[in-house]
């Protein structure tokens, strides 16, 4: 089954009235059974399509898929940014960027797709992907020799991913050390930068992130193994136009990174320190084989969290950060 | 401090028979010796200056003498030797590597850096224990 034939149908159906099997089997020049398994396909990637005997295929819900040509104009202007792809499916974004950019891809080069079939996050961990619902892109970015490091280029990417948002009118929105996107402890969008190359020389990043936009409708998200939220719940039950929020999170990455190659994290501070979620309260850091407790300081210039304990102010630079539960947080902190 | 001013401090510090270094820089001091291989960062405060990095491994410390080619690691951050929890490691001990494969992953601040072998051979030694943190600089693997 090629995704063509889906994508074709996909793009054919509205919410308003019923297109017919004949009718997309003749415009695409397959048999009607052919047109019958792609909506099955559409269906499993959690598309909801009623179907009438007689009458054909209609969708529950409008879907927007995301349009090369109108994101790749709303990016005019976008010095950083570079070629844009659309996929209507790969197993990651970073995956797939990654080994571009091993064979040469230019910087700045975008991948976007509607469906991962291993959408990840840190260590692995697994990342909700359902099909045309939020977004999952990642950008490729060459650094040479940066000024500042390349480390804090993960939080200040955070910072940019919020400030899209805030454009876009989703307010409330916080991080929490060193990128995760909260609106009252439940998470919004996550990234993940894969790099390769010297961090204080040259080398490529590539900076993926995941948004959930509108999770409604979407099977399997008991699986979700944390506290989420998505923008259409923010902003009233309404759905935002995927293409526009994705045109704002790119201006948005492009204004960063330009900032960032100048300036590294040193003007962000004060905004990270204002939108961080964890400042002033105690928190637990999860290390791989031990813990650490404390309170949340804000950051320091190379983006490390500040962590006070007994009057000592410690730099972190990796782990998960945890509010501290004050009932079981005894065993844990040394 | 910028990384790269503390990779010069070392560089000067291993061309010379200093023993330890310690710089002080407006709020910022920074003290590099020579004998543990620990750089030791501290950040003001009002009551006290402790070693900042935390949750510091003594890896480097009872480093054991070896000889070989070294790889080190190009940042502060966590040390991993798998993709993924689970997953099969990059590389054992006794295992050839050609220059370009990923050997380990070392993750600061959600930037996961896939750390490549830079020269043909096999993995005489691997330094440091998975989930551990690993300093600029410091011995990771031996290739012979």
């Amino acid at each position: 089954m090629s995704y063509d034939v889906a994508l074709y149908i996909l793009k054919q159906l509205s919410v308003d009235r019923f297109y017919s099997g004949n009718q997309l089997a003749k415009e695409l020049g397959v048999t009607r059974t052919t047109v019958w398994k792609a909506v099955q396909v559409l269906q499993l990637y959690g598309i909801d399509i009623y179907s009438l005997p007689g009458k054909g295929y209609r969708l529950a819900t409008g879907v927007e898929l995301l349009d090369h040509d109108r994101i790749s104009d709303g990016l005019k202007g976008a010095d950083l940014i570079g070629s844009v792809k659309v996929l209507p499916s790969i197993n990651s974004t970073n995956h797939y960027l990654q080994r571009l950019a091993q064979e040469g891809e230019p910087g700045g080069s975008v991948v976007f797709a509607e469906f991962q079939s291993e959408g990840r996050g840190r260590r692995g961990r697994h990342w909700a992907s359902p099909f045309a619902k939020n977004l999952y892109f990642s950008l490729l970015w060459r650094y040479s020799d940066t000024q500042c490091g390349v480390g804090g280029v993960s939080l200040a990417i955070g910072i940019a991913v919020v400030n899209a948002l805030e454009a876009m009118g989703i307010s409330g929105v916080g991080l929490k050390w060193p990128n995760d996107l909260f609106y009252r402890g439940r998470k919004v969008a996550g990234i993940l930068l894969e790099m390769s190359g010297d961090p204080s020389g040259d080398g490529y990043v590539v900076i993926g992130v995941g948004i959930n936009v509108d999770m409604k409708g979407v099977s399997g998200t008991e699986q979700i193994t944390q506290p989420w939220v998505d923008l259409a719940t923010l902003n009233s039950g309404c759905a935002l136009s995927r293409n526009m929020l994705a045109i704002s999170l790119l201006q948005s990455i492009n204004s960063m990174l330009l900032q960032y190659q100048i300036s590294g994290l040193s003007q962000l501070i004060q905004r990270w320190n204002v939108l961080d979620v964890m400042f002033g309260r105690k928190v637990v850091l999860h290390g791989v084989n031990e813990s650490r407790c404390g309170t949340a300081q804000g950051i320091d210039d190379s983006g490390a969290l500040l962590l006070r304990n007994n009057g000592n102010v410690f730099r972190i630079h990796s782990g998960e950060v945890s509010l501290r539960l004050a009932e079981n947080s005894g065993d844990l902190c040394s | 401090m910028d990384i790269r001013k503390i990779k010069k401090l070392i560089e000067l510090l291993e061309e010379s028979d200093i023993a330890e270094i310690e710089i002080i820089e407006g709020e910022e001091s920074l003290r590099i010796s020579r004998g543990t291989q620990t750089i030791v960062q501290t950040v003001p405060t009002a009551v006290a200056t402790t070693p900042a990095p935390v949750i510091t491994t003594t890896e480097a410390e009872v480093e054991p003498e070896i000889s070989g080619y070294q790889v080190t690691s190009p940042m502060v951050g966590t040390f991993y030797r798998s993709s993924s929890p689970g997953a099969k490691p990059f590389v054992e001990v006794g295992q050839s590597v050609s220059s370009g494969e990923t050997i380990c992953i070392i993750e600061a601040m959600k930037l996961l850096n896939q750390i490549e072998a830079d020269k043909d051979g096999t993995i005489k030694a691997i330094l440091a224990e998975n989930g551990q943190p690993v300093e600029y600089g410091q011995p990771i693997f031996i290739i012979e």
